[in-house]
């Protein structure tokens, strides 16, 4: 009887280790699965960038002087002090990681007036892919006008892909 | 019959501890379940918006906007311009509705007002949002007199 009683609580102190090692196996394969997962942070990068071109272009309603110039054109990068430089990982110095593309539009007759690209084009294609392995892309548009009252429709395409870093 | 009541006790205690096993590991799975596919996919960094730019400087450049020698900001200033006429309705239809439809689905509501209690609602933007959350653009046209644009994403 005595024997049989030692049996016993031999076996409830094996079954105690085992639900505690699959209860602590749990806890860790949670916090691995949560913690390890990145923060995806491209959508307020491409918000970022968007309010960025936006306020270089235009300040209080009325668009910037010289903006439609092919000179401006040219040193936009510069003129808006945006840099695309990234971290060298995941080859990203051989593939850019951003684009912005922004189309001036005649905003009565809807006639492109002017546009302006910089950055990876290639990544304007994967916009119509959905899914979180692909580029995020945001298209927003204001309305400005120019000295002479002109009134313009600016379209911004925003695109940052650094999907490696920001999605497993 | 001291040992069937043995047996007995064993039986109960087992069936307690199998019990007690699979209700374990039932919290287990779940908890699981949910830090992976819930939590773990929503990981996505979003800031709380306080104001569109984007919105804000087309409504600067709305209220810029000139109709036979006066901006719309001079036709909403004068007295009995509390409501929007067919030229600033029509254009701010245009800008706001088209451009931002998309960004805020809930409501875009652009209004004329007099503080305090004075909300004039318009033709062109019948509708007020029936939340407050949302982003809010005020500008004072004079003493008292504002025009406000509320875009709603969500409620």
């Amino acid at each position: 009887m005595i024997l049989k009683n030692k049996k016993a609580n031999k076996m409830i102190s094996v079954y105690w280790f085992a639900i505690l090692f699959i209860v602590a196996a749990a806890i860790v394969y949670m916090a691995i699965s949560f913690y390890g997962e990145p923060y995806d942070i491209r959508e307020a990068e491409a918000y970022a960038l968007t309010n960025k071109v936006a306020g270089c272009l235009s300040e209080a309603g009325y668009l910037k002087e010289g903006m439609l110039s092919a000179d401006f054109r040219e040193n936009f990068m510069e003129e808006c002090k945006l840099n695309f430089e990234v971290e060298d990982v995941h080859n990203w110095r051989e593939q850019e990681q951003y684009y912005v593309e922004i189309n001036f539009y005649n905003f009565l007759t809807t006639e492109e007036i002017s546009e302006i690209k910089k950055g990876n084009e290639a990544l304007k294609m994967d916009c119509e892919l959905k899914g979180k392995t692909f580029p995020v892309c945001l298209n927003r548009s204001f309305y400005a006008l120019d000295k002479e009252k002109k009134q313009y429709q600016i379209d911004i395409l925003s695109i940052v892909r650094k999907t490696d870093k920001n999605v497993q | 019959m001291f040992n069937k009541k043995d047996k007995k006790g064993q039986i109960g205690e087992t069936i307690t501890w199998v019990v007690a096993t699979i209700i374990i590991i039932v919290i287990l799975l779940v908890s699981i379940f949910v830090s992976t596919s819930y939590i773990g996919g929503s990981k996505k960094a979003t800031f709380s918006k306080q104001t569109d730019i984007l919105a804000s400087k087309s409504l600067f450049a709305y209220l810029l906007t000139e109709d036979e020698g006066n901006t719309v900001y001079g036709q909403l200033k004068e007295d009995g311009g509390e409501n929007l006429n067919e030229f600033n309705g029509n254009l701010a239809l245009k800008i706001f509705k088209e451009f931002y439809k998309k960004d805020y689905p809930h409501a875009i509501w652009l209004v004329v007002y007099s503080k305090p209690h004075d909300l004039n609602t318009n033709a062109y933007f019948p509708k007020p949002p029936v939340c407050g959350r949302g982003i809010s653009e005020e500008i004072e046209l004079k003493e008292n007199k504002y025009i406000l644009l509320t875009l709603t994403p969500t409620c």
